[in-house]
């Protein structure tokens, strides 16, 4: 019988008082400020369902009284994690800057990412202007060391 | 002798009906029409409209997407593939695994315990508060709880309820509250998702609808097992 109870009792307490790490209130859901939250796009989920294929840019332009402060960039920003995709963990910029166009190829060839060529090109880009800096440089430096 | 004569005719109606009665509930697909809302802490709204598929054993997560534009996301993995009229706009890397997510439970029927239970965590703490039955679930591994904290559930019915995730120093990180469920078909799915997400600039809300679900449609191949580039 003893071991009955002490089986018991441990569960009867955290039944009446919850256990330690348990806050009642966290599991509580406070359905009125969500309703207040999100009544602006409740709306503009609406005008969406009543003109299908209306796009972000046309309900911008249309301004028809939606009182919402829309972030313009949302598809990308609701993406997932839209981090980069680095080939091999190495920045596509640095892919650019150091092999130049064959870093350019090898990025567009592996990581199928506009993004990633774009990074990679800015990389070229500046290893480019880098170089012309070093030659300008050196060509101030030559004709002031030896004037002719 | 006529217990006898009806004892084969029932033995072969047990064995005729055993596979339905084993199988009948297996759920493999899901498509509905969706919508995620969202209140960013910096003021900012967003909200993206669609269809959502999903094939069990293809494990891809299809967004068909509508609104703001025109997009087809597809998740397989943990890269998210993004297109546009079928031409590969991108991929990027994701946190979202297909086999880990809401579908994916609400079809193999971890719903109810988010998956916990087949990922190393074990339930340390089990409450009852009024009808609902609040679990405390924490990881196994003691290497794993340097990084992953606590989490708290409340079911009612076998449902979930809402779930709440704590990172290692008991700060709250996320809190999901899963509403309006509806039977399709046998299997049971929250059409209603209220996520809110917790960092240090503020709070982030995001509710997620369901409507026009439809379980185990037959056909529809190529956007169920969404075609991606060969890597």
């Amino acid at each position: 019988m003893k071991k009955i109870i002490a089986f018991l009792v441990p569960f009867l307490i955290t039944g009446i008082s919850f256990g330690e790490e348990i806050k009642p209130d966290v599991l509580d859901f406070n359905s009125a400020l969500i309703e207040a939250q999100f009544s602006d796009l409740d709306q503009l989920e609406e005008y969406v369902l009543s003109n299908e294929g209306v796009t972000l840019k046309e309900v911008i332009a249309q301004n028809n009284g939606l009182n919402v402060n829309l972030d313009a960039d949302m598809l990308n920003n609701f993406a997932v994690n839209a981090g980069d995709h680095p080939v091999a963990g190495i920045p596509s910029f640095l892919w650019g800057c150091v092999l130049g166009p064959i870093g350019i190829a090898i990025v567009h060839l592996d990581a199928e990412d506009k993004d990633q060529t774009r990074k990679a090109i800015w990389g070229c880009v500046a290893l480019g202007g880098v170089y012309a800096l070093l030659v300008a440089a050196s060509y101030i430096f030559a004709f002031s060391a030896y004037p002719f | 002798m006529r217990f006898l004569l009806k004892k084969p005719i029932l033995i072969l109606l047990i064995f005729t009906l055993l596979p339905e009665i084993n199988f009948g509930q297996q759920f493999f697909r899901i498509s509905a029409d969706f919508s995620i809302k969202e209140k960013i802490s910096d003021g900012t709204s967003r909200l993206i409209m669609g269809k959502v598929y999903y094939d069990l054993s293809a494990e891809k997560i299809i967004y068909d997407i509508s609104f703001p534009e025109p997009e087809t996301w597809v998740l397989k993995d943990t890269t998210l593939y993004r297109f546009q009229s079928s031409e590969l706009l991108g991929k990027t890397s994701s946190f979202v695994i297909p086999n880990s997510s809401f579908f994916h439970f609400t079809l193999s029927g971890q719903l109810a315990n988010f998956g916990l239970k087949n990922s190393g965590y074990t339930i340390i703490d089990v409450a009852k508060k009024e009808e609902q039955i609040l679990t405390t679930w924490e990881p196994q591994e003691e290497r794993v709880k340097s990084s992953l904290g606590k989490v708290v559930m409340s079911n009612l019915d076998k449902k979930l309820q809402a779930i709440v995730f704590y990172n290692p120093d008991n700060d709250l990180l996320s809190k999901q509250f899963y509403k309006n469920y509806i039977n399709v078909s046998g299997c049971e799915v929250p059409t209603e998702i209220t996520q809110i997400n917790y960092h240090e600039k503020g709070q982030n809300y995001q509710v997620t609808s369901y409507k026009n679900v439809v379980i185990n449609e037959k056909g529809n191949e190529i956007i169920y097992d969404y075609k991606l580039p060969d890597l």
